[in-house]
């Protein structure tokens, strides 16, 4: 993995499972252990809970942390009684949890340890920063759950996804699979002048584009004009065809926040193409059915900053005591994408 | 003086680790389902199980009551479940606390969301008469609470989140078959990111199947479990926007 991480010119990457269970914490593991061999400095942090030996809905038992000596991490310090690295807390988050604050340690020996109390991205910002002052050659974010956001661009720039049986039979982990790549693989809008609107910018952004040629499909196409600035619409609060009196050629529709259901649907009758980009693919909340009927009237979707995928993780046994065939899982995953796919078991 | 260390199950006796499962078998009832219940608990390591009732259930399916002994001990002394570390006051206390340090009354928001329509933890935590003795949300004069009701979208959740410009949203979770909470409770966050909204709103999770460490997990802020009461929900929330420094909307 790190052969491909190197090529990629990956520096901080995030692990993201297509649901729980789906093998990202053995996934991080195998990184750790592989970067202990060529001794690169490692600082971690999770979104969730890792480390913990039972599972908080299953109750059944989790694979631990294993880092060696000089590894870098964060963590509510209340969850590390059951940890086995020797640790130095070197200086507190100010993030604050039921678990207590959490703390930024370093271990001075190899050992277990726990990752508990980052919860958000503002968190996770906080974490990356403190990190960067320790000199560590790459930070790890594992995530939660099916959580995105750990592949912000501000907070990651590469990602794992990790899947396996845990999801179901070989078919449905497939097609869920398949779902959360394609909104990690959405395409950047090429314009450069969207990647300097500021990130968090609330609101709507409308753009005029001309067509350089008849029937124009791709954006390559279009001569980009005008564009204006609607603070107050959003997916949840003004629709944005209630702000702008929308011509034929409103086809750009940049949105700060969530990009839904309804904001596909309400653009989805106007003459195509509509170009709708989303900040990230975290920004990205469509149903496959919903993101379908979109595409196929000609419309289509973007982000303004695209995720890389490093690759994919497969874990052919759930803990709910189900399993896939090894190979028919590598092989259907890889049917799915031209990055590479590791069984991290092996 | 009770042995902490080693504590196995009481039955009859103490440390005779007697174990009581009920469940059903989808096979017609008889003496082979018997055998397959007995079965069945032995293969979960249960020592010396006996079925001590079955009963037929029709649609060949059966039930049973099945007895059995624990073959380990638990070290309660070695057992740590993280609590609310933020003091619990009362309702006056509360009142006087964001009077005091808020200065401003504060918006809650809450509903049962998803598919949920068992709104009676939520209901006992916001609604005026409250629970067990004590005032819902709704009565705290410092307090504008909002029960949204039962099976509220995500969606919905965070267009009232923005409408009401919530301080606090309460999200409760009483159904959990195959664990239909867990992408439910996330997604919520999620959105709430996006919208940028997360860092400014203190969220919270809560239902029979909720611990803080599963809350933590689904990135929310802290976890009640059933039997909370209202003080002790509120008490968390006004702290935490004291201690994130909250108090002053945009």
């Amino acid at each position: 993995m790190w052969k491909r991480i190197d090529e990629l010119a990956v520096r901080d990457l995030a692990i993201v499972g297509v649901s729980k269970h789906a093998g990202k914490t053995t996934a991080l593991n195998r990184l750790i252990q592989d970067a202990a061999l060529t001794k690169r400095r490692l600082a971690i942090a999770s979104i969730g809970i890792d480390g913990e030996r039972a599972d908080h809905v299953l109750g059944t038992v989790k694979p631990e942390i294993w880092v060696p000596a000089h590894t870098l991490f964060a963590t509510a310090g209340s969850v590390m009684s059951t940890a086995s690295a020797a640790v130095e807390w070197k200086v507190p988050t100010g993030i604050y949890s039921p678990l207590g604050e959490v703390w930024i340690g370093e271990t001075i020996t190899q050992g277990t340890i726990c990752l508990a109390g980052v919860r958000q991205l503002a968190h996770l910002l906080t974490v990356k920063e403190i990190f960067r002052k320790f000199a560590v050659d790459h930070i790890l974010f594992d995530g939660a759950l099916s959580r995105l956001i750990a592949t912000h661009p501000l907070v990651s720039d590469g990602v794992i996804v990790s899947t396996g049986a845990v999801v179901g039979p070989l078919s449905e982990v497939v097609k869920v699979t398949q779902g959360i790549l394609r909104k990690l693989n959405l395409p950047a809008f090429p314009d450069p002048f969207l990647r300097e609107l500021p990130i968090d910018d609330a609101g709507v952004f409308v753009g005029k584009m001309f067509p350089r040629v008849d029937h124009a499909d791709h954006f390559s196409e279009f001569e980009l004009g005008e564009i204006e600035h609607y603070p107050n619409a959003s997916a949840f609060t003004v629709d944005i065809r209630g702000q702008v009196a929308l011509t034929e050629e409103h086809r750009l529709f940049i949105y700060g926040g969530a990009v839904t259901d309804g904001v596909l649907r309400g653009l989805q009758s106007r003459k195509a193409p509509v170009f709708v980009v989303a900040a990230t693919p975290a920004h990205v909340f469509v149903s496959d059915l919903a993101w379908r009927s979109f595409t196929r009237a000609g419309h289509h979707l973007f982000v303004r900053f695209a995720t890389r995928v490093i690759g994919v993780t497969v874990n052919p046994t759930s803990p709910k005591g189900t399993m896939i065939d090894r190979e028919q899982l590598l092989r259907g995953i890889e049917s799915l994408t031209d990055v590479p796919v590791w069984d991290v078991m092996e | 003086m009770r042995d902490f260390k080693h504590v196995r199950p009481y039955g009859d006796t103490f440390n005779d680790g007697v174990v009581q499962f009920s469940f059903s078998l989808p096979v017609p009832f008889g003496e082979e389902a018997k055998e397959a219940a007995r079965q069945f608990v032995a293969k979960m390591g249960v020592l010396e199980p006996r079925v001590v009732h079955s009963q037929d259930l029709g649609e060949e399916m059966t039930f049973f009551v099945v007895y059995g002994n624990a073959p380990f001990e638990i070290d309660f002394t070695s057992i740590k479940v993280p609590k609310v570390e933020s003091p619990v006051m009362d309702f006056y206390e509360i009142n006087q606390f964001i009077r005091e340090q808020i200065g401003r009354k504060i918006v809650v928001i809450g509903a049962c969301t998803g598919t949920d329509a068992h709104t009676v933890g939520i209901d006992a935590i916001m609604n005026m008469k409250g629970y067990a003795g004590e005032y819902g949300l709704e009565r705290y004069p410092e307090i504008q609470a909002y029960n949204l009701g039962s099976q509220v979208q995500n969606e919905e959740m965070v267009r009232k989140a923005i409408e009401l410009q919530a301080d606090a949203i309460l999200v409760s979770q009483v159904v959990t078959q195959k664990d239909v909470h867990i992408p439910n409770l996330g997604e919520l966050v999620d959105l709430l990111e996006a919208e940028g909204l997360r860092k400014r709103i203190v969220l919270i999770c809560g239902g029979p199947r909720i611990s803080h460490e599963l809350a933590l997990e689904l990135g929310y802020d802290a976890g009640f479990g059933p039997g909370t009461l209202a003080p002790e929900v509120a008490s968390f929330i006004v702290h935490e926007i004291v201690k994130r420094k909250l108090a002053f909307h945009e």
